[in-house]
C-alpha cells in the first residue's frame, strides 16, 4: 500500500501506515490501523469507549487513560478502566457488583442486581462487630421478610458438634453463613453463594446454594447449605444481616452475574 | 483537514476513530472488514477486531495474534497466536504437566487479582492408597489456619494450625484412566498485604469407582500476601511425598 501524507498548516501528516494497513480497512481513503478508535456510541449506549490497545498479562500500569478504556492483553483478558489518568481496571466479563466497608455497617445489600441473569454468584468476605468469636448472617432476597424461606446448612465447627445439620424456615435464610467476631483476632469469614435461575422470577422459587466459613486462632467453623425463597416476584437484591453486631470496615460482597 | 480527489476536496480524518473517517465519495466510513488498534502508552500490543457473528463454537480460522471475534450467542474470543484460541474474559493461566514432577510453582500471577479461582485436575504416579492429598501453599507461606470436612465413610472435622492449605485429592494412579480428582481453590482477597487478608475455600471430589472421596476446607493465609505464585505436592495421606502425574492440569482465572 502507498504512504499517503497530507499537508495539515506547517505538517506533513501520514493518513495510512502503508503496508501495514493492507489487513485493515479497505475503505477508499485507506485509513487505519489506528493508535487507538474512540467509539461514541449510539442511542441506548452513548457513552464513549475507547478500544486502546494490548497488554502483556495484566491491565496497563503507565500511560493516560480515560473513563471506558478497553484493553486487551495477551492471555486471553480483557480489562476496562473506571477512572482516568493511570486507570483503575476492572476485568471485562460478566455483570458486576461490588460492596466494600469503609465503616461498620448494620447491614449490606447488593442491589439493582438486573433480573435478566440467568447465574448470580456472590463472593462475600466479611467480619463482624459482635463481641462473640462469630455469628450468623442472615440472607434476603429484595429485603423480604416474609416467612417464605426454607433453609438447610451442614455446620461444622472447631469445638462442640460436628457436621450438625440444621434445616428451617422463616423470614430470612442462609443461617449458616458464620462470619468471626471481634473475639477472633485475624480472618474472614469467606462464602461463595451461586443462585441459578435468577431470571427464571415471577413464577418459580429462588434457590441458593452456599459453602465457605473460616478459619481463626480462636474458633474456625465451616459450612454449606441451601436456599429456597418460594415468593413468585422478579429477583433483583439480596441482603446480608449479621444476627449480633455489624460488619466490620474492610468487608466485601462482590457479585458477578451471567445471562 | 481536506484533500483533492477527482476534482473536489474530500475530508479525510485529523485524529482517531472511525467516526473521523470520510471516504473518496464523502461518505462516513463506518464499516471495516477488520480494525487494528496500534495501542497507547501502557497498552502497547496490537489488537485485530474481526468481526463475528453465528460462530456458536471456537472459531478455528487461523487469525493473527490479538485477533478478537464476537459471536451472537454471547461469547468472545481472542487469538493468543495463529492457532490457539481463548475466551475472553478474566486473567487465566494454564499449566499441563506432560510428565510426573516431585512438584509444580506457578509463579508471576499478578498481585492486582480480588477473586482467584484455582481449577486442578490431578492424578498421582504412585499405587500404594486408593486416593492422595493434593497440598498448596501461597506464595512460600507455610502459616495457615484451616478446617476441613473429610468425606469417605463419615464426616469429620478439625480446626488446626498447618503450613498447607486445606487439601484438595489426587486420584490413585491404578484406577481408570479417567478417574482424575479435581480440586478448586477460591481465594479471596488474593491483593491484601494484610497479615490475614488472604482467605480461601476449597472443595474436591473423585470417584473412580475404587475409591470415592469429597473434601471441604476454609482457611486463613496467616502471613502477609498479596499473593504472587502457588506451590503444589501431592503426598500420601500419612504425609510422605509422591509425584505428580503427568497430564495433571492446573488453571487459574483472576478477577479484579
Amino acid at each position: 500500500m502507498t504512504e499517503v501524507y497530507v499537508r495539515d498548516n506547517s505538517e506533513w501528516r501520514q493518513i495510512n501506515k502503508g503496508a501495514t494497513g493492507a489487513t485493515g480497512s479497505t475503505g477508499a481513503t485507506g485509513v487505519g490501523p489506528f493508535e487507538y478508535v474512540t467509539i461514541t456510541g449510539i442511542t441506548g449506549a452513548t457513552e464513549d469507549i475507547r478500544i486502546v490497545g494490548g497488554t502483556t498479562g495484566i491491565p496497563p500500569t503507565e500511560g493516560t487513560f480515560v473513563t471506558g478504556d478497553v484493553v486487551f492483553s495477551d492471555n486471553g483478558a480483557a480489562y476496562i478502566s473506571t477512572t482516568g489518568g493511570t486507570g483503575s481496571w476492572v476485568t471485562v466479563g460478566p455483570w458486576r457488583s461490588m460492596v466494600a466497608l469503609t465503616g461498620a455497617a448494620d447491614s449490606v445489600t447488593i442491589s439493582s442486581i438486573p433480573s435478566t441473569l440467568s447465574t448470580v454468584v456472590i463472593y462475600a468476605t466479611a467480619r463482624c462487630t459482635t463481641a462473640a468469636t462469630g455469628t450468623n448472617s442472615y440472607v434476603n432476597i429484595n429485603g423480604s421478610t416474609a416467612a417464605v424461606y426454607y433453609w438447610a446448612n451442614i455446620l461444622s465447627q472447631s469445638t462442640g458438634s460436628t457436621a450438625a445439620c440444621s434445616f428451617g424456615t422463616g423470614a430470612t435464610a442462609g443461617r449458616g453463613l458464620m462470619f468471626p467476631g471481634a473475639s477472633s483476632a485475624t480472618g474472614s469469614g469467606t462464602y461463595q453463594l451461586v443462585f441459578s435461575g435468577w431470571d427464571r422470577g415471577s413464577t418459580t422459587s429462588l434457590s441458593a446454594h452456599y459453602f465457605g466459613g473460616y478459619a481463626t486462632s480462636e474458633f474456625s467453623e465451616y459450612s454449606s447449605g441451601s436456599i429456597l425463597f418460594a415468593s413468585a416476584t422478579t429477583y433483583t437484591s439480596v441482603k446480608f444481616t449479621p444476627f449480633s453486631g455489624q460488619f466490620a470496615t474492610g468487608s466485601v460482597f462482590m457479585a458477578q452475574g451471567w445471562k | 483537514m481536506y484533500v483533492a480527489s477527482g476534482g473536489s476536496w474530500v475530508e479525510i480524518p485529523t485524529s482517531t476513530g472511525s467516526t473521523g473517517s470520510v471516504g473518496a465519495t464523502g461518505s462516513v466510513l463506518t464499516s471495516f472488514p477488520s480494525l487494528s488498534i496500534l495501542g497507547i502508552t501502557g497498552a502497547s500490543t496490537d489488537i485485530v477486531f474481526n468481526g463475528g457473528r453465528n460462530l456458536n463454537s471456537v472459531p478455528v480460522t487461523s487469525m493473527s495474534t490479538g485477533a478478537v471475534v464476537f459471536d451472537v450467542y454471547g461469547a468472545a474470543f481472542e487469538y493468543l497466536s495463529a492457532s490457539s484460541v481463548a475466551s475472553l474474559g478474566p486473567w487465566r493461566h494454564k499449566t499441563t504437566l506432560g510428565g510426573s514432577v516431585s512438584s509444580l510453582t506457578i509463579s508471576n500471577i499478578p498481585s492486582v487479582f480480588r477473586i482467584l479461582r484455582v481449577h486442578v485436575v490431578m492424578k498421582a504416579a504412585a499405587t500404594a492408597y486408593s486416593y492422595y492429598d493434593l497440598k498448596a501453599r501461597v506464595n512460600s507461606i507455610t502459616s495457615y489456619r484451616e478446617m476441613q470436612i473429610y468425606h469417605g465413610t463419615s464426616f469429620s472435622a478439625a480446626a488446626r494450625s498447618n503450613s498447607y492449605l486445606p487439601s484438595g485429592l489426587s486420584a490413585h494412579y491404578n484406577d481408570s484412566p479417567n478417574a482424575w480428582a479435581n480440586t478448586e481453590f477460591i481465594f479471596f482477597n488474593w491483593n491484601s498485604s494484610a497479615p490475614g487478608g488472604i482467605s480461601c475455600i476449597t472443595s474436591a471430589s473423585y470417584h473412580s469407582g475404587v475409591a470415592t472421596k469429597y473434601r471441604y476446607g476454609v482457611s486463613t493465609v496467616n502471613s502477609a500476601g498479596p499473593g504472587s505464585s502457588l506451590y503444589f505436592i501431592n503426598t500420601e495421606p500419612p504425609g510422605g511425598a509422591v509425584q505428580i502425574n503427568g497430564g495433571s492440569i492446573f488453571k487459574i482465572e483472576g478477577w479484579i
